[in-house]
């Protein structure tokens, strides 16, 4: 009698536990196959410029990895942070789990992306800041260790009646003011042979007019630091034009096949070059952590790399100065 | 609690938990077996179809390679080349036309495949030819470049490039692949020139991530010395943000492998060119792979549950198709335990079942029979024993009598004498010619009373009676010879050692009891009464203590009580010294209905004779 309402019971439990295990294994089922949906929203789209290009292509790459649904609103232009409202308007209306965001605007994004928190959504920061502090996370170039690994490098170069002139792009951007301040860090004991301060409102020519007229006015300068692509490039033409190249030793941000043609042609010293391919492919991997609910860095470096004319076509540095 | 345990030890019970067990059983097997079998089988599947795609690359790839060099082949021949590149005294005419004629045949090549970017010739100085005569880019760090240095390394050789970027070509940089080869330099003094032909780098990378291996899987090539030539995540991995297993893909010796991986298995699959010397590696992720397999263990699982539910369900039907009959049986052998005895048809199939079914009910038949059989038995037994009881005392009762008619004619009492022996004439014209065991109240009284008047001549102031019975009740029927013993009892046993004169008197009538309605006789006297002790007995059977004509007390109660049932039957009170009333209580009913209790009073008789004591259920009584 025991022995039967034990195998009853065992019979129960075998029937309860097939059960439990074909409704276990819909769900873990469920639960894999819910893929997480991402909106990206660049300051500019494929296409526009190799770093944005690289910066997509990054967060592609992730989104394979990890199949993540990814969706990607960009911009036309820099100046478009109206449009880039707009644009997060639409990525909250679709009701995605993370909008990662490189907010063109250090201001007046701030509101909308408030905005999506509200919602309920989780916000990556990506490249640039906002005002507030409401990002789960950010990933981008520490712009403060890039400008002391700069100002170390640029040591090298320093000599004992060297001037150095620093050519930022926009006063008041966090990017300028946090590379000035590294770069200044990075010079530690140097630092008093800063002399000129410099501003290309990241534009080309501002940068090649003003360095054109610093250098004419003051012949002692002897090393530049281009704080971003403009600044750099600009300065380096003005350099070039001047027939002081290797007189002036330049060293600059950021990388385009200009600078690298400058470099190989000896008037660009030295590159800081940040990691856009990184930067999106770490957007996308911190978006799933935070998604998922796991810990995720407040801050999340996705490096540089210094080049010079030795390390251009190393195979590390090839893929990152020609992305394509 | 006690339902529930038989409802579990059932056959039928027994038969769903044994059918279940074996389906269960049966089934699991099955889903193991499946299982691991479709595990296995997609691993096979995958690992067979990685290898050929990865092979397909290889191939592919290889077909590039080879018309390079094919291509490579034609302009190293080519002596114009050697003459441009060379010769020192050439014309400017001369220099021209050779520069002309070379220019044709790279356009020549270009136009014919897409796939080839740029294809040029460099001398030591300042001599080249690229495409249709680009600019060559003076700044150009070729020299740094590891294409180039290797190519000059093994002179005269062709030498196949990993994936980088081409920066001889003034204002143009491409990602190739390089397949370059020195060219000799007829004067043993000078330096050897270049020849290189560059594959677009992109139609390897579009060949491989256009290869689908799952969501997650992808395609990387490394050449011999372990450079990426092409990995989807290159700059993750030089960042070391993501890491690649290249080493082990060298050195292990199979061509398909697992490893565990950052926390994952990867199935790698590897395809090496001798020509290039490159391995193609496919990657799938098990996770992906399982993916499917999951997708089909639930499906297994879900049909291996939904087939448990059937076939306990079915269980469930089927064992009630086959225990139906039993049950029926079981039911009807209950009731003929309860005595009825009735054959019944079992609707089943199972020839055990029949055969069964029909073995009950020749058994009830016999029974049955045997029943009928053991009542005729004892009703004449009884009727012999009565009429052997009654010719056995009349003797006697009229040897007495005959005695007090002597008496009283000796001493001249004539009239007595006459109305005794008249008396005497009817009491046995009353008894003879009725053989019937039931008569009517009216005639048992007349013979009580008859009886009293003989016994009252013969005590005369001894005794007297009386009888006062409703008229109503006088046809109902009563067994015979049950108040004349009663009142003969009450007679020896009652007036008799009185001191002084008795008296006997019966009364009756309707006693109404509840919903029916009783006959009741009593038999009253004012004798010496019963003691306790002996009133306690008075229906038990003892010797000697039978009445004078051999009726006595025990049998009319066992008569009563075998006619009408227990509920009926004598009721005695005693006070002694005061007298004794004997009640007798039978039920008002005809003929036919007594009849019908008469067999149930058999029945009563026998019932010791269970059912389940023949068909030893175990419990005997």
């Amino acid at each position: 009698m025991r022995k039967k309402i034990y195998l009853i019971l065992a019979l129960i439990v075998v029937i309860g536990v097939t059960l439990i295990s074909v409704i276990k294994i819909r769900y873990i089922a469920y639960q894999e196959e819910r893929t997480l949906n991402m909106v990206l929203i660049p300051k500019l789209g494929e296409g526009s410029n190799d770093f944005w290009t690289s910066v997509i292509e990054g967060a592609r790459m992730g989104a394979k990895e990890y199949g993540v649904n990814l969706t990607i609103m960009a911009p036309n232009s820099e100046l478009e942070y109206e449009y880039q409202n707009e644009l997060i308007q639409k990525a909250i209306d679709k009701k995605p789990d993370v909008i990662i965001l490189a907010p063109l605007h250090f201001e007046n994004n701030t509101e909308i992306a408030k905005k999506i928190k509200e919602s309920g959504i989780q916000l990556v920061l990506l490249d640039s800041y906002l005002n507030e502090e409401i990002q789960d996370c950010f990933i981008g170039t520490d712009n403060y260790q890039a400008g002391v690994d700069m100002g170390k490098w640029m040591r090298k170069y320093v000599t004992e009646d060297s001037q150095i002139a620093i050519v930022s792009h926009i006063k008041e951007s966090s990017t300028a003011i946090e590379r000035e301040k590294g770069v200044r860090d990075g010079l530690a004991a140097d630092e008093s042979k800063v002399t000129a301060i410099l501003y290309s409102n990241a534009d080309y020519e501002v940068a090649y007019n003003e360095t054109k007229k610093l250098l004419e006015s003051n012949p002692k300068i002897s090393l530049i630091s281009g704080l971003n692509l403009h600044s750099t490039i600009g300065s380096a033409r003005a350099v070039h034009d001047l027939g002081m190249d290797g007189k002036v030793i330049v060293i600059g941000f950021d990388n385009v096949t200009e600078a690298i043609q400058l470099m190989t042609e000896g008037v660009i010293t030295g590159l800081v070059v940040q990691k856009p391919f990184n930067m999106g492919f770490l957007g996308v991997e911190n978006a799933v952590k935070a998604a998922k609910g796991e810990k995720v860095n407040e801050v999340v470096n996705s490096g540089t790399a210094l080049i010079d004319i030795n390390n251009i076509y190393t195979i590390e540095n090839q893929k990152l100065l020609f992305p394509f | 609690m006690k339902r529930i345990k038989q409802y579990f030890s059932s056959i039928r019970m027994h038969m769903i938990l044994f059918f279940s067990v074996l389906v269960l059983l049966a089934l699991i097997t099955f889903l193991i077996f499946s299982i691991s079998y479709t595990q296995k089988s997609i691993l096979e599947n995958s690992n067979e179809y990685t290898k050929q795609l990865v092979d397909y690359v290889n191939q592919d790839i290889n077909s590039y390679i080879s018309y390079m060099e094919n291509i490579s082949t034609v302009v190293m021949n080519d002596q114009d080349v050697y003459d441009y590149l060379f010769k020192s005294d050439l014309t400017d005419e001369d220099e021209n036309l050779l520069k002309s004629r070379i220019r044709d045949q790279f356009r020549t090549i270009l136009s014919s495949r897409t796939d080839i970017y740029n294809i040029g010739i460099l001398s030591g100085d300042e001599r080249y030819l690229i495409n249709d005569g680009q600019t060559m880019n003076e700044y150009s760090q070729k020299d740094k470049m590891s294409w180039y240095l290797e190519t000059v390394e093994q002179t005269g050789q062709l030498v196949l490039s990993s994936s980088h970027v081409q920066d001889l070509i003034k204002d143009n940089y491409k990602w190739v692949v390089t397949l370059s080869s020195t060219l000799q330099n007829p004067k043993k003094s000078g330096t050897d020139g270049l020849f290189f032909i560059d594959l677009n780098y992109y139609d390897i990378d579009e060949l491989c991530s256009s290869i689908n291996l799952g969501k997650k899987g992808y395609i990387y090539i490394i050449d011999s010395n372990g450079e990426i030539i092409y990995h989807p995540q290159q700059q993750l991995i030089l960042s070391e943000i993501r890491n690649e297993v290249i080493d082990e893909i060298l050195e292990h010796p199979k061509e398909t492998f697992q490893l565990d991986y950052q926390g994952e298995t990867k199935l790698y699959t590897t395809s090496h060119s001798d020509k290039t010397g490159w391995t193609v590696v496919g990657v799938s992720y098990m996770s992906d792979l399982m993916k499917n397999e999951t997708r089909i263990k639930k499906t297994y699982w879900e049909i291996t549950a939904l087939l448990i539910l059937v076939a306990v369900v079915l269980a469930f039907i089927f064992s009630r198709m086959i225990t139906l009959p039993i049950k029926q049986l079981q039911m009807t052998m209950e009731q003929a335990q309860e005595g009825n005895l009735m054959p019944v048809k079992i609707r089943a199939s199972e020839s055990e079942i029949i055969s069964l079914n029909h073995s009950f009910n020749r058994m009830t038949e016999q029974i049955k029979q045997l029943m009928e059989k053991n009542v005729e038995e004892q009703r004449q037994k009884r009727k012999s024993e009565m009429k052997a009881l009654q010719a056995q005392i009349k003797p006697h009762f009229l040897y007495n009598t005959l005695d007090s008619i002597i008496w009283m004619i000796e001493v001249g009492e004539n009239e007595e004498g006459v109305e005794m022996t008249a008396a005497l004439a009817r009491f046995f014209r009353q008894s003879i010619g009725n053989s019937d065991e039931i008569v009517t109240i009216e005639r048992e009284l007349e013979y009580t009373k008859t009886y009293l008047e003989i016994q009252k001549m013969r005590y005369k102031d001894k005794m007297d009676f009386e009888i006062s019975v409703n008229q109503e009740i006088m046809c109902e029927k009563i067994v015979k010879l049950v108040l004349q013993p009663l009142v003969e009892n009450a007679l020896y046993h009652g007036i008799e050692y009185k001191e002084g004169k008795g008296l006997i008197r019966i009364v009756g009538g309707y006693k109404e009891n509840g919903e029916r309605s009783d006959i009741v006789l009593q038999v009253i006297d004012n004798g010496v009464g019963i003691d306790y002790d002996a009133l306690q007995h008075i229906f038990d059977h003892k010797k000697g203590k039978t009445a004078e004509n051999g009726i006595g007390i025990p049998n009319i109660q066992e008569r009563l009580h075998l006619y009408y049932g227990l509920e009926y039957g004598l009721l005695f009170e005693s006070t002694k010294g005061e007298g004794t009333i004997v009640t007798v209580c039978i039920p008002r009913e005809k003929d036919d209905q007594m009849q019908e209790h008469l067999l149930e009073a058999d029945k009563f008789e026998i019932k010791p004779m269970r059912p389940d004591y023949i068909l030893g259920g175990g419990r005997t009584v």
